[in-house]
């Protein structure tokens, strides 16, 4: 009877322990003409903007991809998570697509804190990572090799890129800053402080926050115009961007503004109307949406015809282009590392990206064995009489980004 | 509205335990965490039948406590307490919370009240938000699990906490219901009225019943974190808050049954609902509205009735024979 | 003091809006002892209703108000019918006729954003682009005409119920349905027009906020500050309830301006939840917070 007890017990911890024991195989989600990818992002929620837009983008590139055969003859088949903006919705996104789907890859589409949140799972796993949408330093640093960031852009050197290029090119001496006051624009604003601090010994005369969902900036209009600023930094979210281009105008601020480029979408100069005359923006678009360039021409008539039915006046924009030309990186890695595909083959192919760029529609993404941070160039657009112009000027560099990321956190 | 058929929930009941009990070593990783977080939920609907079911109460605001003893429990274990009393310190803050707020909230009824919480749900998120120092802000905070012993995987081990906890919690509720304070509660849902006019102080208890509703879902939050592994203010949303109040509109108000199949249903909704995609929070707002329009006493009532029709329908051929 | 000023100038462009909205609860309350938890995607409902027929179809601005006040009083109509059905016909408690109303604005809600996107949508109505300063306080004419479209709102409504044969009838059955019905009044009808006149209020003050604030389909959140209005109102006086916007309009801007902008958004919960736990029946009490 003893024997017997002890007999069901080892029985039972073996059986329990059973399917933890099972080793993790790293051509999982390759099959003979399939290759399993996950994607998940903010499709709903607060920054469904952009989270929509860029898996738009990217199932462009994927079914343009399958339509010419796949990759080694192999389609590529997509499950798409939605993580609700939110660190709860990523992690179970994630528990999803690498445990239950069994996906190769994964793309990321997210916001910077559901992403940084999910990290320790993506890690632990070792799928490969493609993030095309959070901008946190923490997606990068520490090093992860399997953790990838073909977009958006590190949010420390675009702050930095930020502060360089108002003091080079506006030369003011007073400086304020309107900064959301959730993770993105807390942290951004940081960047920009600490650079404008370090490098130009100059303090904002004023920093203000806002909620992300507030509708009406007038109090933070009126708080920035007693300090009088010559210029004020934007880091914000498109529709706060655009009341407080529409209140700041009302209540006669005239500020210089250069914005993020969350605020400084297509869709901005609609949103705000003349109310955006002469306001400044960041963007890693070499190409504007709506300019004339043969490539960029050629791709929004490719995209409309994939979305036919898509009211808005503001499609395609950035998060489309984004999507679209991460996801060809991600395939051209793919093809790069061979028909006999693994992640490790695969990891070593992305490590091996040099300046790809797709026609020149985004700033050319380059990654290396110890630095996955794609782009590191940047452009600043203004808008003149309800149009956007570039202004050639270009910052940034892979210096700076060395210098970001050698940084301890 | 009283506790019905306990005999027939409790054998429901223990149905449920010792079935995911047995079931789960041969789940994956994800359905364990779905299984992980029903159960959680089980422990959030008890808590919301206490209060709904049984006291007549009615609470907008729920998540704001779930959220308290979330953050409170990851707090002491990051400040060394171990899991147990993190997890207890939780529950009890999240309790003197709802006190502080039941005294005066408590004080008006029916819709007031159903706005009190909705507000103080807001606030807290707010607080959540804003308080960086102490709950990370927007970013939120990472929360470590409790070590486990090492021979069972680690998703199953903490499935296994998660559902003890629940059990033991499912049946202190059970008990108290027929303890004096649990009959008090009872009477407060059925009629005020007749409460007050016995001589029994209907804020008193009414207080009682808010306060250990709240501390359940205090409990239930501390447990969540180390769940996922990470909270933040996003994870207590009115819209968390009005999911809870489904649990009990959906499953049935007033039964274990009801509770525990509404705390099921409306945690794997969601993944039902994946294959929607854009059209889930569509097909949310039809589930939520039509199952209080067609079934106001959730499926459990509806499983009720149809047993009870069956009986009546059985009956006269019993007399006949 | 100019400061000051342009604070409560800008205050009170919102607490117009809010007093709107808010007026709306009131009556569907007054009427019918429900709060629609559904005012705030009516609210939405507006606002899409005016960038269809505005922006879209281009239509003229009077097509537009037509249209919002069509859509409004058919949603109204529509919760106002729902939730009659459940009270009377199925004997409901009070909490799933919340639900039901919360469940269609989540409807709503979703309709709007597979129609339209997440993305946030303009309505450049304006009428001049010119800021008009008295004594150095600017505003728009947008700014303006949405004060005075919510005081024109007002005025007719008050007209409505003190000098019309259906809103004295109204009046007296929200005041004693029981009365009223033996006096020949049909409490059915004046159960739906108080939905419709509620649905109606809320969509007009969608209308009038989407040129400030871009519509987007969870816009409706600003129905919680209308109803924390409301509130403060008593939740049972028009008056107090217009009252109660414009206060809550222009604390929101006073507090945002003199303390902390982060905690400008925050006002309107901390008012909501002081006053529903100091003095439910805020400060124009007109009738006992529950009857037995």
């Amino acid at each position: 009877m003893k024997h017997a007890k002890t007999f069901l017990t080892f029985l039972a911890l073996i059986w329990l322990a059973l399917p933890g024991l099972a080793p993790a195989a790293d051509r999982t989600g390759v099959a003979a003409d399939t290759i399993t990818i996950g994607m998940f992002g903010f499709y709903t929620g607060a920054g469904s903007f952009y989270g929509t837009g860029a898996r738009d983008g990217a199932m462009l590139a994927i079914n343009e991809i399958n339509g010419a055969g796949g990759v080694h003859g192999r389609k590529l088949k997509v499950i798409i998570e939605d993580d609700r903006s939110t660190p709860a919705g990523s992690i179970a996104a994630a528990r999803k697509l690498i445990y239950s789907d069994k996906v190769f890859a994964l793309i990321n589409q997210g916001g910077s804190n559901p992403l940084v949140a999910t990290l320790p799972i993506l890690k632990e796993s070792n799928v490969p990572v493609l993030g095309q949408m959070p901008s946190s330093p923490k997606v990068t640093r520490p090093f992860h090799r399997t953790i990838f960031r073909a977009a958006s852009f590190n949010d420390q050197l675009q702050g930095w890129l930020i502060a360089d290029f108002v003091m080079q090119h506006l030369k003011p001496s007073r400086v304020a800053i309107l900064a959301q006051s959730d993770e993105y624009g807390k942290v951004g604003a940081q960047y920009v402080i600490e650079r404008l601090q370090a490098q130009y010994k100059v303090a904002p005369v004023a920093v203000v926050e806002h909620d992300r969902d507030a509708t009406d900036l007038s109090a933070q209009v009126l708080k920035l115009k007693e300090t009088k600023p010559e210029v004020v930094i934007l880091y914000t979210y498109l529709r706060p961007g655009a009341i407080y281009l529409r209140q700041a105008k009302e209540l006669g601020l005239g500020a210089q503004v250069v914005g993020s480029v969350a605020a400084g979408q297509r869709v901005t100069v609609s949103l705000a109307g003349e109310n955006a005359e002469g306001a400044m923006f960041f963007t890693y678009l070499p190409i504007l949406e709506e300019s004339d360039n043969p490539a960029m021409v050629a791709f929004t008539k490719k995209w409309k015809a994939a979305y036919p039915n898509v009211i808005d006046p503001g499609r395609p924009a950035l998060p489309d282009i984004l999507g679209y030309v991460a996801t060809r990186l991600f395939a051209k890695a793919l093809e790069a590392a061979g028909k006999d595909l693994t992640r490790e083959g695969f990891v070593e192919a992305l490590e091996n990206v040099r300046e790809f760029s797709q026609d020149g529609l985004m700033m050319p993404i380059t990654f290396t064995s110890t630095n996955h941070d794609g782009m590191s160039q940047a452009t600043f657009f203004v808008i003149k009489g309800q149009q956007r112009q570039m202004t050639g000027v270009v910052v940034g560099g892979r210096k700076l980004l060395d210098e970001i990321n050698a940084m301890k956190q | 509205m009283s506790t019905a058929r306990p005999h027939a929930s409790a054998v429901g009941w223990a149905a449920v335990l010792v079935g995911s009990a047995v079931a789960a070593p041969l789940a994956g990783v994800y359905p364990l965490y779905l299984m992980s977080l029903a159960a959680i939920a089980v422990i959030v609907s008890l808590s919301m039948d206490l209060l709904m079911g049984v006291a007549g109460l009615i609470s907008l605001g729920h998540a704001a406590f779930f959220g308290i003893g979330a953050y409170t429990s990851t707090l002491l274990t990051a400040a060394g307490a171990p899991f147990v009393v993190a997890l207890l310190g939780g529950g009890v803050v999240a309790g003197l919370v709802g006190v502080v707020v039941g005294v005066p909230a408590l004080r008006v009824s029916g819709h007031y009240l159903a706005l009190t919480t909705l507000a103080f749900g807001e606030i807290a998120r707010l607080v959540f938000l804003h308080w960086e120092s102490v709950t990370g802000g927007a970013s939120g905070l990472p929360v470590s699990r409790p070590a486990l012993p090492g021979w069972l995987r680690p998703e199953l081990a903490y499935f296994y906490v998660i559902v003890g906890v629940a059990a033991v919690l499912a049946w202190f509720m059970q008990n108290v219901l027929r303890t004096r304070p649990g009959r008090a509660f009872l009477a407060l849902g059925d009629s005020e009225i007749a409460v007050q006019c016995s001589g029994v102080s209907v804020v008193r208890w009414k207080l009682a019943a808010f306060a250990l509703s709240t501390f359940y879902a205090g409990v239930a939050g501390g447990l969540f974190g180390p769940l996922i592994g990470f909270i933040d203010p996003a994870s207590f949303t009115l819209m968390t808050s009005l999911m809870m109040v489904m649990m009990i509109v959906v499953g049935g108000r007033g039964t274990f049954g009801g509770a525990i199949l509404g705390a099921i249903i409306i945690t794997l909704l969601p993944e039902l609902l994946r294959t929607t995609k854009d059209l889930q929070f569509m097909a949310f707002g039809f589930i939520l509205g039509g199952s209080v329009f067609f079934l106001p006493r959730g499926l459990w009532g509806l499983a009720e009735r149809l047993i009870e029709r069956r009986r009546i329908a059985a009956a006269p051929a019993r007399a006949a024979s | 003091m100019e400061l000051f000023l342009q604070q409560v100038v800008s205050g009170m462009v919102s607490g117009s809006i809010y007093a709107l909205i808010a007026i709306g609860y009131v009556i569907i309350y007054k009427a019918t002892d429900v709060v629609n938890f559904a005012q705030g995607d009516l609210v939405m409902a507006g606002a899409y209703t005016g960038i269809l027929t505005y922006s879209l179809l281009s239509l003229p601005f009077g097509v537009m108000v037509i249209a919002v006040v069509g859509v409004g009083a058919g949603l109204g109509l529509g919760v106002g019918g729902m939730v009659s059905l459940m009270l009377v016909r199925f004997q409901s408690s009070m909490v799933n006729t919340i639900i039901v109303t919360l469940a269609v604005g989540i409807v709503l809600n979703s309709t709007a954003m597979l129609i339209f996107g997440p993305n946030p949508y303009p309505l450049p109505i304006t009428f001049g682009k010119v800021p008009i300063s008295l004594w150095g306080v600017r505003i728009t004419p947008l700014s303006l005409v949405v004060i005075g479209f919510s005081a024109a709102v007002m005025v007719v409504l008050s007209g409505f119920f003190r000098f019309t044969r259906l809103g004295k009838a109204m009046r007296a059955t929200a005041q004693n349905r029981d009365a009223a019905a033996l006096m020949g009044i049909s409490v059915r009808k004046m159960f739906a027009l108080s939905w419709m006149i509620g649905g109606v209020l809320g969509a007009l003050g969608g209308m009038l906020l989407a040129p400030l604030i871009l519509a987007e389909p969870s816009m409706g959140i600003v129905a919680v500050k209308a109803f924390a209005a409301a509130i403060i109102g008593g939740f049972t006086s028009l008056p107090g309830a217009i009252i109660g916007g414009f206060v809550l309009g222009v604390l929101e801007n006073l507090a945002g301006g003199y303390m902390s902008t982060a905690f400008k958004d925050g006002i309107a919960y901390f008012a909501l939840g002081a006053i529903l736990l100091l003095k439910p029946t805020g400060f124009f009490e007109r009738r006992a917070v529950r009857r037995v």
